[in-house]
């Protein structure tokens, strides 16, 4: 009886593990436990059963207000060490990351960060990640008893809520103080853009010249129902979208139907982000940019002399 | 120690008593570029090595590797590759057609 134990810190990131562990539950004939930590954690329990969990963990301890990962690791420690659980899977989210790797350690168990993908092979999980910067896929077993895997937000399909029910149980934690404080929290400017649900995207990156020429892109967008996105560059060194636009490695995984990438070399780091589309478009000015190696269909051509004609092609269909 | 993190939905500046472990993000410095005399005297500093019966350590104090590596592999693009160049007005309309034969556009 194998016992896997989830965790994310945003929920949505908890009901896709659970989704991938209601599948996969009978040929590893494994319970699935979910934990849920801070204030409100009992009242999210109902949440977690619809979604696949069999059991609920849960505590509202006031050590468990922010998220302070080293509290946290112990906290899942306690709960996984008293129960038996031998795998848990955790959302790798930023938070994740860091919970991840400090509980393999008190787990003394193997750990595997940022994994795109779980396959079953027998009784074995073999775990998918990007290695390299991104420019390999490779496939790794853990080889100790204990494992604790973090899986990347999108990674699996979220499942269709159905009225489950489970036992939650209260756990009483003995929780030390954090060894950091936060002692500020700034809100991000709003841009509750969610890129990872568009179904249509246009990312755009360095073949744009300057910020102002941004209308070219959002006319294409806007013709094409569809969300902007782009390159590190453009959100992160030179501010012209924010940050919760960025496509790849470090920020968003889209899965859209059609993804059109404009003035995108095709660096692989961006590229993960939208290695999933359904249909890949990209319009750059040289042909041998290496995006053009991952496309359907391309366009060798300056954005600023395609981009606006094919708006207004777009506009007649 | 005092530093801002950057999560998810909002920044956290978090303050620590050392001694502190921090890992940083790339971008986080901009590297100055070395002068030609800094570069000649980098080349004349000492080099110390370290290796494990320096710091009085056998093979028995290393923990074994927890993962297996079982390939590790280019990804597999399979895509149509279908590039068009030249003529940029017949280019649109052929583009187009396809993604409206593909089902991609709109709904």
């Amino acid at each position: 009886m194998t016992n896997i134990l989830i965790y994310c810190d945003i929920d949505e990131g908890a009901f896709e593990l659970l989704s991938w562990g209601k599948k996969v539950k009978d040929s590893l004939h494994a319970t699935i436990s979910a934990v849920l930590l801070g204030k409100g954690a009992k009242g999210k329990a109902a949440d977690y059963f619809a979604y696949g969990a069999d059991k609920i963990y849960w505590s509202e301890q006031a050590a468990l207000t922010d998220f302070y990962a080293d509290v946290y690791a112990d906290a899942l420690f306690q709960i996984a060490n008293t129960n038996d659980h031998d795998i848990v899977l955790i959302g790798s989210t930023r938070r994740g990351k860091e919970l991840a790797a400090r509980l393999a350690q008190k787990m003394q168990a193997g750990c595997i960060t940022d994994a795109g993908g779980i396959e079953l092979k027998g009784q074995d999980l073999v775990v998918h990640r990007y290695t390299l910067g991104g420019n390999t896929l490779s496939s790794e077993v853990l080889k100790t008893a204990k494992k604790v895997i973090s899986v990347l937000p999108k990674s699996f399909e979220k499942s269709v809520k159905t009225a489950g029910q489970g036992e939650a149980l209260e756990v009483s934690l003995t929780l030390k103080e954090p060894k950091t404080k936060i002692v500020e929290k700034k809100g991000k400017a709003g841009d509750a853009v969610s890129l990872e649900d568009a179904q249509t995207l246009v990312c755009i990156g360095r073949g744009l010249n300057k910020k102002e020429d941004l209308p070219l892109v959002e006319t294409l967008a806007k013709t094409l129902n569809a969300e902007i996105g782009c390159t590190r560059p453009l959100s992160h060194e030179w501010q012209w979208l924010s940050e919760q636009r960025e496509v790849g490695l470090s920020g968003k995984k889209c899965k859209p139907r059609l993804c059109v990438e404009l003035g995108i070399s095709g660096q692989i780091q961006h590229t993960v982000g939208i290695r999933d589309s359904k249909v890949i478009v990209a319009v750059n000015k040289d042909k041998t940019a290496p995006i053009f190696e991952m496309v359907d269909y391309g366009i060798v051509g300056d954005i600023y002399e395609v981009v606006p004609k094919l708006s207004e092609k777009l506009k007649t269909v | 120690m005092k530093a801002t993190r950057n999560m998810e939905e909002s920044f956290e500046v978090v303050e620590a008593a050392l001694p502190v472990l921090a890992a940083v993000t790339s971008g986080i410095n901009e590297p100055r570029i070395p002068s030609l005399m800094q570069i000649l005297k980098a080349a004349r500093k000492p080099l110390q090595e370290w290796n494990a019966a320096a710091l009085g350590l056998t093979a028995a104090d290393f923990a074994q590797n927890e993962t297996e590596v079982l390939s590790n592999l280019a990804p597999v693009e399979q895509r149509k590759k279908i590039i068009y160049e030249g003529k940029i007005d017949e280019n649109i309309t052929s583009l187009v057609d396809s993604l409206i034969k593909e089902g991609v556009l709109r709904g």
